[in-house]
């Protein structure tokens, strides 16, 4: 009796712990993934925007020749998935969703042909776009960047949306 | 002779077990809660940088309708984001910031800016318009009401 008795306790209580243990397990897995891709996202935000403000003069076609951003009052942008930019030293980079590494976010300088990576492995970025506009001659171009920062955490795939505008500083 | 629980022993084993699951509920409870906040305050957070960027881009696209925005009423204007897709057309200006958000932000949160247009004027310089702008996300979880605030104020690059 006193043995059924002691079976049946356990049989209650270490479910009860097992599920509870889980349940702030995933909670902490949900957090961390948050807070990853909130670091990223922020980060690739700022290199993003250190380079536009501090570094670009013009943004180009792919030849790096030809200025791209369409003067327009009232924009409606049309977004790009690369974006290519002349630097006020005249070295020429560019941004965009590497082709090798799909989930990550690559700038590349053109001379020497260097690439870095603005986030890690840890999260996917997804759906970056740029596009930009100029009011008028006078007035530098604005850039407008958009991505989608992604993590699966335990079979649920969460994601921060991130979108910011730039207006170049070096025109 | 066989030896069995006495009353006293199961007592007392009764008493420690149960206060050693009391504890522990307790202690779950609050770290359950914990996290859950934890995770609602980088949301929250990221709601209102998200907010903020937009309304920087705006400023700088078109100084005079974020002015115009923020005198569309005396006293300054509440306007409450409630999607995550961020516009003027999807957003609804109100009188008290307790209106905004039917239908809340992901289902959780109610997000809103109050602009207030002012004119800055230091001595030995021409005055010059700015405008305060404070952005809130408040969210209610287990019965209490939590809040990220962002307060910042625009001032034009050319007028």
């Amino acid at each position: 009796m006193e043995l059924i008795v002691a079976v049946g306790v356990v049989a209650l209580v270490l479910p009860a712990i097992f599920n509870i243990f889980f349940v702030i397990i995933r909670q902490q897995i949900v957090l961390t993934a948050y807070q990853d891709m909130k670091r990223q996202g922020d980060s690739i935000a700022k290199n993003i925007k250190y380079i536009l403000q501090n570094r670009a003069s013009q943004i180009t076609d792919a030849t790096y020749l030809l200025e791209v951003c369409p003067l327009i009052t009232t924009p409606t942008p049309t977004y790009f998935p690369r974006i290519y930019i002349k630097d006020r030293d005249d070295n020429s980079l560019s941004i965009y969703q590497d082709s090798l590494n799909s989930d990550k976010i690559a700038s590349l300088a053109a001379m020497p042909n260097k690439k870095y990576f603005l986030n890690t492995t840890s999260v996917q970025v997804d759906n970056l776009e740029f596009s930009c506009y100029r009011v008028n001659d006078f007035i530098p171009a604005s850039v407008s960047v958009r991505y989608t920062v992604e993590k699966s955490a335990l079979f649920k795939s969460i994601s921060l949306p991130y979108s910011f505008s730039v207006r170049l500083r070096n025109y | 002779m066989k030896h069995s629980f006495s009353l006293i022993e199961v007592i007392i084993f009764i008493a420690i077990l149960s206060m050693f699951l009391v504890t522990a509920a307790a202690i779950i409870t609050v770290s359950i809660h914990q996290n859950s906040l934890q995770i609602n305050k980088v949301r929250a957070v990221h709601y209102n940088d998200q907010l903020l960027e937009w309304l920087r881009s705006e400023k700088d696209r078109d100084w005079n309708t974020v002015t115009e925005k923020a005198t569309s009423l005396p006293g300054g204007s509440v306007y409450c984001f409630c999607t995550e897709d961020v516009s003027w057309a999807t957003a609804s200006i109100k009188a008290d910031k307790s209106d905004c958000c039917p239908t809340p932000l992901s289902l959780l949160f109610k997000r809103y800016v109050a602009l207030s247009s002012s004119v800055f004027a230091p001595s030995g310089f021409s005055p010059s318009s700015q405008i305060e702008v404070t952005i809130d996300t408040d969210w209610q979880e287990a019965g209490n009401s939590y809040s990220t605030k962002l307060h910042t104020i625009f001032a034009p690059w050319e007028e």
